[in-house]
């Protein structure tokens, strides 16, 4: 009886004591992480003036401005699916005191995935470039004025407004 | 009466001494914070944070013990079908407690030591901003563990 109650012993102590050797320990938590992207688009060009020298326009029938080619870059964040758009519309004819040049004797060229060649206009928005989905595009552009006999002499300027759009 | 008597107490003991078992090495981790990334211009903040969580590791019990904490993500970020790496996401930490970056891959150690340890740490979680990034508000998460073996 003595041995039986020291062997039912021994296994309970044994039982009882295997977590002892057996087990480590651990714990866990979970962390979550949120982040908000939102839609936007950002649009540098460089230069921001450009400038055509005189010329004659026998010998030069295209003037180039001094600055080409003139850098730009087309930042957007947007939908996969969503198309962004680079418009530019001028803001009138180039006008001196007195005198004008159509502004759509101007034009430009461009290089770069997306980007279009084209001619301003100061009553429609022209299509400079477009894209779809998120992302950085980098082109370049040269512009060019037709020269012209029927120029008055003066000192003429104008401003074009470049519009990035992301739906 | 006595063999049930022995019986009883034995096991009393056992469940008395099971806990502490446990406790030959007892691991705690508390998070103190959240992680929640706003939006950023990735021109003007190419790393938005920090966002800071405060880490409590505690391993006692017995002593001499090693002891490691380690972070796994379960996802990337993701919003919809719209997906940022998590390897995006990294975090940066004084010394001992390690910086690093997430990964679904792996588990990545945060710190490691020997028992008796208690101590806080504060980790300032960073996600890299980019222009390629869709619109959306992306969540995931990612699991903590300290573990004594």
């Amino acid at each position: 009886m003595r041995s039986r109650i020291g062997r039912l012993l021994a296994t309970t102590m044994l039982f009882t004591a295997l977590p002892l050797a057996a087990q480590g320990a651990s714990d866990t938590e979970t962390l979550t992480i949120n982040a908000i992207v939102a839609a936007r688009a950002t649009l540098t060009i460089a230069p921001t003036t450009i400038n055509f020298p005189d010329a004659d326009p026998d010998a030069t029938p295209s003037i180039p401005a001094n600055e080409n080619s003139v850098s730009v870059q087309s930042k957007v964040r947007t939908s996969s699916a969503g198309v962004s758009t680079l418009t530019c519309l001028a803001n009138g004819a180039l006008q001196s005191v007195s005198d004008a040049i159509a502004i759509s004797n101007v034009t430009w060229t461009a290089s770069g995935a997306g980007y279009v060649p084209g001619t301003m206009s100061d009553v429609a928005a022209q299509n400079v470039g477009s894209w779809s989905g998120s992302g950085t595009r980098n082109g370049n552009f040269d512009f060019s004025l037709a020269n012209s006999w029927d120029y008055n002499v003066g000192s003429y300027t104008q401003t074009v407004l470049y519009t990035l759009s992301a739906p | 009466m006595m063999f049930f008597g022995c019986i009883a107490a034995a096991l009393l003991a056992g469940f008395v001494l099971a806990p502490q078992a446990d406790a030959a090495v007892v691991t705690r981790l508390r998070l103190f914070g959240s992680v929640a990334f706003p939006d950023a211009d990735p021109d003007t903040r190419p790393q938005i944070g920090p966002q800071p969580l405060v880490v409590g590791v505690s391993v006692v019990g017995r002593t001499g013990v090693p002891w490691t904490l380690t972070v796994q993500a379960d996802s990337d970020l993701t919003s919809g079908a719209s997906v940022i790496p998590i390897s995006n996401v990294g975090w940066a930490a004084a010394t001992p407690f390690q910086s690093g970056t997430l990964s679904t891959a792996v588990p990545v150690q945060i710190a490691s030591g020997v028992s008796h340890t208690m101590t806080t740490a504060r980790l300032d979680f960073f996600l890299t901003n980019s222009w390629t990034y869709v619109p959306g508000l992306y969540t995931a998460t990612a699991t903590f563990t300290l573990a004594a073996p």
